[in-house]
């Protein structure tokens, strides 16, 4: 009985881990592709910027 | 998010947006419409919604079509700091605001100032802990809408920012403020600046006018003399505004404004405003006024500062109000500097005693703090006249708190009053405070020693402190015991070995052999401490010895002190040393008729085999002599002893190389025990 008490403790103890890792997992996952985005606005802003110059040196 | 874009043959893509986006967006880039359908699929061709466009010269080829927005309008910088301000998550709004200068790089400055900052002067709704990123980000971004001739752009989203509820919010808004006030030119200031502080100032809610006042002193000087007087005038209304925050606010923003105005303006306008926040029915808004008297004086000559200020501070210091007189108390230093010596003579000095002797205690220990500081700014015969007095009745204060600052700061006098008349009229105070009841007052003065140390010279110390010490090392309480012990090491430091060991070495000893247990483990501790403080060289003169007549002690608890004094301190010897003087007494008491020494001995040579080991030369000696009693350990007759030994072997064993080579060489009970029970695959090498 009792064994099987702390098995269930430490089951417990492990979903909270794991809930805990997803969710920073998550929020990881979303700052990268905001950061991807952030990355791919200024290459376009760069292309933009030379065109110009390439249009009036 | 939709978009229309016509597609025409020489791949050029003119798009209109959706109604979501009405501005023109032109899309030039390398894409045919069948790499589009690639890439897109989801786009509907409507050819019927086809407008032409008069800048395609041949418009044979165009379709309209709407698809999803293509990629390159979620590129669209501020697209994209609207898509990450739309997460649920604050951490990665805070993210985005803290990376805004990125979303205006990519713009360039010309549209930071037409698009992104009225953009965000509306997407103030957020949580507080992103608005306070905005405000910190908004003062630093000059150099990203174009400069300092486009700086005053800024002012509109800082503006709103400074009128929100939150404190920190706006307190940030208002230090942005400033930082973009001192970019401004003088035009820029009259045209955009001045009119905000006007508008914060009459503003309908109290967070506004608050913020307002942190303004009036950013970029003053730039400001031409009418506007000058008009902003004084804003700031008097403020000051005496009707709820307390504001008041509070403007009180607080003085010794600020003090510094950047004229004296002719001090004296004109700012110290009747001093005059009547120093007399507000609120205690909160007169102690924010001390520190503007500080500012103020400092800037007056003595003579202004007697007929205009000393009124005020003479009301303040005998103020109502507990709070505002410990506000005076903790800068008293700071405010006499200000006022200069004249003052501090004639009226200061009689102010002091009166806080000192003052009815809270919180203000008396405030006032204590400032002794020394205060005292080197007046006459020797004055110090001693006046304070000395006063100190005494404060060492019998009632509250602790007193007493304890009081002993940190009292040693600061004697260099100003010099040997004699320390030892004269300060020692027995010192005397006095090393008996006091409570710990922290006798640490502090303990601590504070090597001032006075400096004064009177190390002989007349011990000869005045020590017989005090002394008197409490032995005191019947053994908590009061126990408080010097840890104060000796402390002491001993600034001692030195050769007073210590005139004075206070036989007294540590003794403490070894003290009736209660509690004062014997703490002097074990202190014997380390003391040693790690004069090194091992002292350790052999005073305390090798010393322990070795307690191990030949009849009271069968003295040796078993002895064990433990040695199990504690051994870390801090060399090798050497305890191979040749320390070893040999523990050997000695493993033939000990009382069960529990011999049991003491396997477990003090459980600590000892880890340090003997470190070297070489002493290794050897772990075999040879170590090795041999254990083994008769093992074979006691008393149970508690061969049972410990048998948990010091799987230490032994596991220390070294070759566990087998060393095991093999026994065969007692309990390495049998060992083999059988920990280790049973290894039975047959053995």
């Amino acid at each position: 009985e009792r064994e099987r008490n702390e098995w269930e403790i430490e089951k417990a103890e492990y979903k909270a881990r794991i809930a805990l890792l997803e969710g920073e997992r998550r929020g990881f996952a979303n700052l990268k592709l905001d950061l991807m985005k952030r990355v791919k606005m200024l290459e376009y802003a760069l292309r933009q910027e030379r065109k110009k110059y390439m249009n009036n040196p | 998010m939709f978009a229309a874009a016509i597609f025409h043959k020489e791949y050029d893509v003119v798009g209109y947006s959706s109604a979501k986006w009405d501005k023109k967006i032109n899309y030039s880039g390398a894409a045919s419409i069948c790499d589009v359908a690639e890439v897109q699929p989801n786009f509907f061709i409507t050819p019927g919604l086809c407008e032409p466009n008069p800048k395609l010269e041949n418009p044979s080829f165009s379709f309209l079509f709407i698809m999803e927005a293509p990629a390159d309008e979620q590129l669209y910088p501020i697209a994209v700091l609207v898509d990450e301000l739309k997460h649920e998550d604050t951490t990665l709004r805070l993210n985005a605001i803290r990376r805004l200068s990125t979303i205006a790089c990519a713009l360039g400055p010309q549209r930071t100032r037409d698009e992104l900052v009225p953009f965000l002067d509306e997407s103030t709704d957020d949580e507080d802990e992103v608005l306070l990123a905005l405000a910190e980000e908004l003062g630093n971004f000059s150099t990203c809408v174009g400069g300092n001739e486009h700086a005053h752009v800024l002012l509109r989203p800082l503006e709103t920012l400074a009128a929100v509820e939150e404190t920190v919010v706006r307190d940030m808004a208002v230090e942005s403020l400033c930082k973009t006030a001192e970019l401004l030119n003088q035009q820029q200031m009259e045209d955009h600046f001045v009119p905000l502080v006007k508008r914060l100032s009459s503003g309908d809610w109290f967070t506004s006018r608050t913020s307002a006042a942190g303004l009036f002193a950013a970029g003053h000087t730039k400001l031409t003399p009418e506007t000058v007087d008009e902003m004084r005038k804003l700031f008097a209304r403020l000051a005496h505004d009707d709820t307390p925050m504001v008041r509070r606010a403007a009180a607080k923003s003085l010794p600020k404004l003090a510094i950047v105005l004229s004296k002719e303006q001090l004296l004109s306008d700012l110290i009747p405003l001093i005059d009547s926040l120093s007399r507000d029915e609120q205690d909160s808004v007169r102690l924010l006024v001390v520190e503007a008297v500080i500012s103020i004086a400092e800037k007056l000559d003595p003579e202004e500062t007697k007929t205009h200020l000393l009124p005020i501070l003479k009301n303040m210091i005998s103020d109502r109000s507990w709070r505002v007189r410990y506000m005076i108390a903790e800068k008293y230093i700071a405010l006499s500097k200000a006022v200069g010596d004249e003052i501090v003579k004639s009226d200061l000095i009689t102010s002091f005693v009166q806080i000192l002797k003052d009815n809270e205690a919180e203000v008396r220990t405030a006032a204590c703090s400032q002794l020394p500081g205060f005292a080197s700014l007046i006459d020797r015969e004055v110090v001693l006249g006046t304070f000395v007095a006063c100190t005494k009745d404060l060492i019998t204060d009632t509250a602790q708190q007193v007493r304890a600052m009081l002993a940190t700061h009292i040693s600061g006098l004697a260099p100003i009053l010099g040997k004699e008349q320390t030892l004269e009229n300060l020692q027995p105070l010192f005397l006095q405070l090393l008996k006091d009841e409570s710990s922290d007052v006798r640490l502090n003065i303990i601590r504070q020693l090597e001032q006075v140390n400096n004064v009177i010279g190390i002989e007349m110390l011990s000869q005045s402190i020590l017989p005090a010490v002394v008197e409490l090392a032995e005191d019947k309480q053994w908590r009061v015991r126990l408080a010097i012990i840890e104060y000796i090491p402390t002491l001993a430091r600034q001692l030195g070995p050769d007073m210590f060991d005139k004075q206070l070495g036989t007294m540590c000893m003794s403490w070894l052999a003290d009736p209660v247990f509690s004062i014997r483990e703490a002097a074990i501790v202190n014997l380390k401490q003391l040693i790690e403080v004069f090194g091992s060289e002292w350790a052999t003169a005073t305390v090798i010895p010393q322990i070795s007549t307690m191990a030949a002690d009849s009271n069968y608890l003295h040796r078993m002190t002895t064990l433990f004094a040695i199990a504690t301190i051994a870390s801090t010897l060399d090798c050497k040393l305890l191979d040749e003087s320390v070893l040999p007494i523990v050997l000695s008491l493993a033939n000990d008729p009382i069960p529990n020494i011999r049991f003491n001995v396997a477990k003090t040579l459980e600590a000892l085999v880890p340090l003997l080991k470190q070297s070489d030369d002493t290794a050897e000696h772990v075999d040879n002599k170590i090795t041999p009693v254990l083994n008769k350990l093992g074979d006691d007759t008393d149970s508690d002893v061969s049972s410990i030994d048998s948990s010091l072997f799987t230490i032994h064993i596991s220390l070294r190389f070759f566990p087998f080579f060393f095991l093999s060489r026994f065969r007692t009970s309990t390495y049998k025990y060992y083999i059988t029970n920990k280790n049973p695959s290894k039975r047959s090498e053995a």
